[in-house]
């Protein structure tokens, strides 16, 4: 089977680089696939579920991101994250409690306070996007 | 034995000082190869970035012309500074030399009647900022040993902003350049406008992309992923400077703590010595006496 070259960078550091079957990233129009030898692309990412199929596993890796860029050309997947986490990292309790929280302090924010709207937005967003990959790689672990 | 006693004292509170100052030392060494460690991870996001953005605004003319991002006032009216520097001392001239090029920079754009936006990081930064009486637009203190993007990305979003909405022409930085562990370099960079140098001009690529969504707009949010994980980078520099940098001051202040006791224990000896003899005299002088 044919594979690619698949990089994950943060802004902070590497968290992944290796060969893949494909990816599969959340793309800002809706979920995209990316096989080897897929024409050059820049794609901008939201945030949502990142996943890995790897030659040598079964299950796909899988990560949370806060949004970023996929980046294709020559056989090469660039993902340019602002935070990415693997699920194996997450705590589902923890995240579940933070939701409530985000969800808490979004309903008792005034309209007047634009800006610390949307950070919550987004920390909510991202939360949500965590909670998914929890939920994905649980799925995953109870079917094989 | 007056003079002795004295001795003894100063000799222990040397001591004492001493190894505080070893301490200081080896606490910094552990630190700077974590930062250290740190600068060379954030490497590979900003390359990557900076590649893609040169590609894209190669190959795409009109995106780079509409970007505000791009655009390359021709007058400066108002700048933005982007002061980056410890949070504590005793780190040597490191903050010192950054602070005078800071001092420099302000003397000259105010001569010009240029009007500056100071953004701060950093906790003397912050004062040097305020001892001038400049405007501070922004700032992040208590960074702790490793940068974290979420504690830059507030301070610097005003900047950006400020920039896209042209009310700034220029963004400069100021910090400490890691060269190497004895040597740090004040530097001081120009972010915005970027540089034909960061947009590879003249490099040509001769394929372009599919984009989603369209091109203007990946473009824009590229170049401000580029400067913040810049800006980033700098920030990493400054805190290995900042570790590098204390590392040898406090060698220094251990090495001179060890001259200081080794002068002060043959004083001490000295007043010893000369003490013993002098009650040796007496005693024989008391016999002959007798």
């Amino acid at each position: 089977m044919t594979t690619m070259l698949v990089d994950i960078v943060s802004s902070e550091e590497q968290i992944f680089s290796g060969e893949a079957e494909y990816i599969v990233a959340p793309g800002y129009e809706g979920e995209l696939g990316v096989y080897p030898h897929h024409i050059q692309l820049i794609n901008r990412l939201k945030p949502g579920v990142l996943r890995v199929k790897l030659p040598t596993h079964d299950v796909h890796l899988v990560f949370a991101i806060s949004g970023g860029f996929l980046e294709v050309q020559g056989n090469k997947a660039t993902v340019l994250a602002d935070i990415v986490e693997r699920s194996d990292d997450l705590d589902e309790a923890k995240l579940i409690e933070q939701k409530k929280l985000a969800e808490e302090r979004i309903k008792q924010s005034t309209s007047a306070m634009h800006e610390d709207d949307a950070k919550a937005y987004a920390a909510l967003e991202l939360i949500i996007a965590q909670l998914k990959a929890v939920e994905y790689s649980n799925k995953q672990a109870r079917r094989s | 034995m007056a003079a002795g006693k004295e001795i003894r004292t100063k000799i222990k509170s040397v001591q004492n000082t001493q190894k505080i100052t070893r301490a200081m030392q080896m606490v910094a060494t552990s630190k700077m190869r974590k930062t250290q460690e740190r600068m060379r991870q954030a490497r590979p996001y900003a390359e990557k970035v900076r590649e893609v953005m040169a590609h894209l605004a190669q190959i795409n003319p009109s995106a780079r012309a509409s970007s505000p991002f791009l655009r390359n006032p021709s007058e400066l009216k108002r700048v933005g500074i982007i002061l980056v520097t410890a949070d504590k001392g005793l780190c040597g001239g490191l903050n010192t030399n950054s602070i005078k090029v800071f001092n420099e920079k302000i003397k000259e754009f105010r001569n010009q009647n240029v009007e500056i936006d100071v953004c701060v990081l950093g906790q003397k930064a912050f004062l040097a900022a305020n001892r001038v009486k400049a405007n501070i637009s922004g700032s992040a203190t208590g960074l702790g040993d490793i940068p974290k993007m979420e504690q830059l990305i507030g301070p610097l979003t005003g900047v950006f902003r400020d920039f896209y909405e042209q009310k700034l022409d220029a963004v400069y930085v100021i910090y400490s350049k890691f060269v190497n562990t004895m040597k740090q370099q004040a530097t001081f960079e120009q972010i915005l406008p970027l540089s034909d140098r960061d947009l590879r001009l003249d490099h040509k690529y001769p394929w372009d992309y599919v984009y989603e969504p369209s091109a203007e707009e990946v473009l824009d949010q590229l170049v401000r992923r580029y400067i913040e994980s810049v800006i980033y980078q700098c920030v990493a520099d400054n805190m290995a400077s900042e570790q590098a940098a204390r590392m040898i001051a406090m060698r220094a202040a251990t090495d001179n703590a060890g001259n200081a006791i080794h002068e002060l224990s043959l004083a001490y000896n000295k007043s010893r010595q000369a003490a013993i003899t002098k009650e040796l005299a007496e005693i024989c002088a008391g016999a002959a006496a007798v």
